[in-house]
């Protein structure tokens, strides 16, 4: 049954990635990258990785194609001409892709026993779990805990990515040429004349952000997550700044806000860390952090850090909006 | 019961797949933008039958996030639209002025 | 009572599924944007509706049915807002709906009909608009046909013009 489900999606995924590839129009090609994502989504759904399979439709069919759309109307929808001709890259991608279709050749088959990737690590995360964390959900506590150094360079390389991003796009850049009072008066920057996706939008903004704080406290027994749940929050904040507007959403959720959020996340991850050193342990062993209880204080910790990785991501995703938004024209 | 299941997946795959062709075909933005909402809601639907057909209905999760996600997309491209004619306005005030 | 649950579920879940498989059909075979619009809802309302249904049924008394009861009210609510703004979104950018005339012949699909405004010459996204030249009066098949005649007509002076040069 597997096998038909990921013929059709495989199958679609190709030409999709094609036709995203030979569309000169770029929004066309936003678009298909959507549906890419939505594809990839329910393939990793039919491979039953849960986790990742609700961060990709989130993050990838969600906010991403907002973030595209915000960039597509800064610049213009017309795809041009690479000025390197077309051989290179191509010879290259081909080189790398043989190598890559080489290497998948020499892999074990998908869910074999006896693959070396079973034998070792994984048995010992499923026969621990219970003993030492005793969360429902494994990928969690792998994820936090763990594996909780990876998860707190994942953090950090987020809270990079958005102090890049600020860098580049945080200053507004004075205007080179201005516009009538009647082309400005004109100019509508937000949905709020249109009553039906008004109304609708607005009701469900509050189940959006329930959601996510669901998700994020969920995530120990369920598919969820920090990642998710702060990608969830800031689609509903993003929802309240198309329809109302980038002025207004700013005054909901102010900038320093979405910036302390995002340093606020990363820090209380690795404060988390110190704490556990201050009380005796190593960096990010949780089960000092609560004396009598070993198991409790890895319940502490995972919930500790997963609210630190929920508030980065939310911060991240709402500030690299407002920095598209505010560039539009003015 | 899980052939009622399965031949339900099928049928919504074949309709995914019909959405897919109508994004790539599609001769105008609209089609294509209409195609990817359309596989919105169908993604949906399959993840909430494949979560029953694999017996794990924590999965419902996923389905429920993506039915809330899904509009986010749609209210872009309006203002999107929106905010080009305007942009093109300008642009033509700017061409005329130089 | 469990098979009869069984089988009021199964005829929800294959009713749903030919409904959502006659929406994508219609999606692919309506010849203009705003009815493939009308075959997508299809799909998002009834087919949604009746396949969540049936999945609720089978669900038990569990957490699982009153999850799909919220997912098939965000879908009930969300899509047609969808399909709103979609149409509001197409008509801001000029497309106009197909139009048939009195003797039931529907005109060239795609056809964007001049209205005097600045936008109705754009060229992104609409190659049909390149084809037909703006004219207010074509609403009648005559006039259509007279139109492809003449460019018809147009076509081989051009080239002609174009040998001799």
């Amino acid at each position: 049954m597997t096998i038909v489900f990921s013929l059709f999606l495989l199958s679609m995924l190709v030409l999709v990635a094609v036709a995203v590839l030979r569309t000169d129009n770029l929004f066309t090609a936003v678009m298909l990258s959507g549906v890419f994502s939505l594809i990839m989504a329910a393939n990793f759904f039919v491979l039953d990785a849960a986790d990742v399979a609700l961060t990709e439709a989130v993050i990838g069919a969600g906010i991403s194609t907002v973030l595209f759309l915000g960039a597509l109307a800064l610049t213009s929808e017309q795809d041009r001409s690479p000025p390197v001709g077309s051989w290179v890259p191509l010879l290259t991608s081909s080189a790398l892709g043989g190598v890559i279709i080489y290497a998948v050749m020499q892999a074990p088959r998908l869910g074999d026993p006896n693959a070396i990737v079973h034998m070792h690590v994984a048995p010992w995360y499923l026969e621990k779990t219970p003993e030492l964390i005793d969360v429902p959900n494994v990928v969690t506590a792998v994820l936090a805990s763990f594996r909780g150094y990876d998860t707190l360079g994942e953090v950090f390389v987020v809270f990079i990515a958005c102090i890049g991003v600020m860098s580049l796009l945080g200053r507004v850049r004075p205007r080179r040429e201005t516009i009538s009072e009647e082309t400005f008066s004109k100019q509508s920057r937000n949905l709020r004349h249109h009553l039906i996706p008004r109304v609708v939008g607005k009701m469900l903004i509050p189940f959006i952000v329930l959601f996510g704080l669901y998700v994020q406290f969920h995530g120990d027994f369920g598919p969820g997550g920090g990642f998710q749940a702060g990608a969830l929050v800031a689609a509903g904040i993003i929802l309240y700044a198309l329809l109302e507007g980038d002025t207004r959403a700013r005054q909901l959720v102010p900038e320093w806000f979405s910036s302390v959020l995002v340093a606020l996340g990363a820090f209380t991850y690795a404060s988390v860390g110190v704490a556990c050193m201050v009380m005796g342990g190593r960096f990010l062993d949780y089960s000092v952090l609560d004396p009598h209880d070993a198991i409790h204080g890895q319940h502490l910790g995972i919930l500790l850090v997963e609210a630190g990785v929920g508030m980065t991501v939310a911060g991240v995703m709402i500030t690299i909006f407002h920095a598209f938004a505010r560039r539009g024209i003015r | 019961m899980e052939w009622i299941y399965f031949v339900t997946c099928i049928g919504i795959l074949v309709t995914m797949v019909l959405a897919v062709v109508r994004g790539l075909v599609g001769p105008s933005i609209f089609d294509r933008v209409l195609a990817v909402n359309m596989f919105g809601t169908k993604t949906v639907l399959f993840l909430a039958v494949v979560s029953f057909l694999s017996g794990r209905p924590d999965f419902l999760d996923l389905a429920l996030a993506y039915a809330l996600i899904n509009f986010i997309g749609v209210f872009a491209v309006l203002l999107f639209f929106q905010s080009r004619e305007v942009r093109r306005a300008a642009e033509a005030e700017n061409e005329a002025r130089r | 009572m469990d098979l009869l649950l069984d089988i009021i579920a199964s005829v929800c879940l294959i009713a749903g599924a030919f409904l959502v498989f006659v929406g994508g059909f219609g999606v692919m075979r309506m010849p203009d944007f705003y009815t493939r619009m009308h075959a997508a809802s299809l799909t998002d309302t009834g087919g949604a509706a009746l396949i969540l249904i049936g999945l609720m049924l089978q669900g038990g008394l569990t957490l699982a049915p009153v999850k799909l009861i919220a997912i098939f009210l965000f879908l009930f609510l969300t899509s047609p807002t969808a399909s709103y703004a979609l149409a509001n979104a197409a008509l801001l950018s000029g497309l106009k709906p197909v139009c048939r005339n009195e003797t039931g012949s529907a005109l060239p699909t795609g056809q964007v009909v001049a209205t005097g405004s600045p936008d109705a010459a754009k060229p992104a996204g609409k190659p049909a608009a390149k084809k037909t030249a703006p004219k207010k009066t074509a609403r009648k098949k005559t006039d259509a046909k007279k139109a492809v005649k003449k460019k018809a007509a147009k076509k081989p002076a051009g080239k002609s013009a174009r040998k001799s040069s």
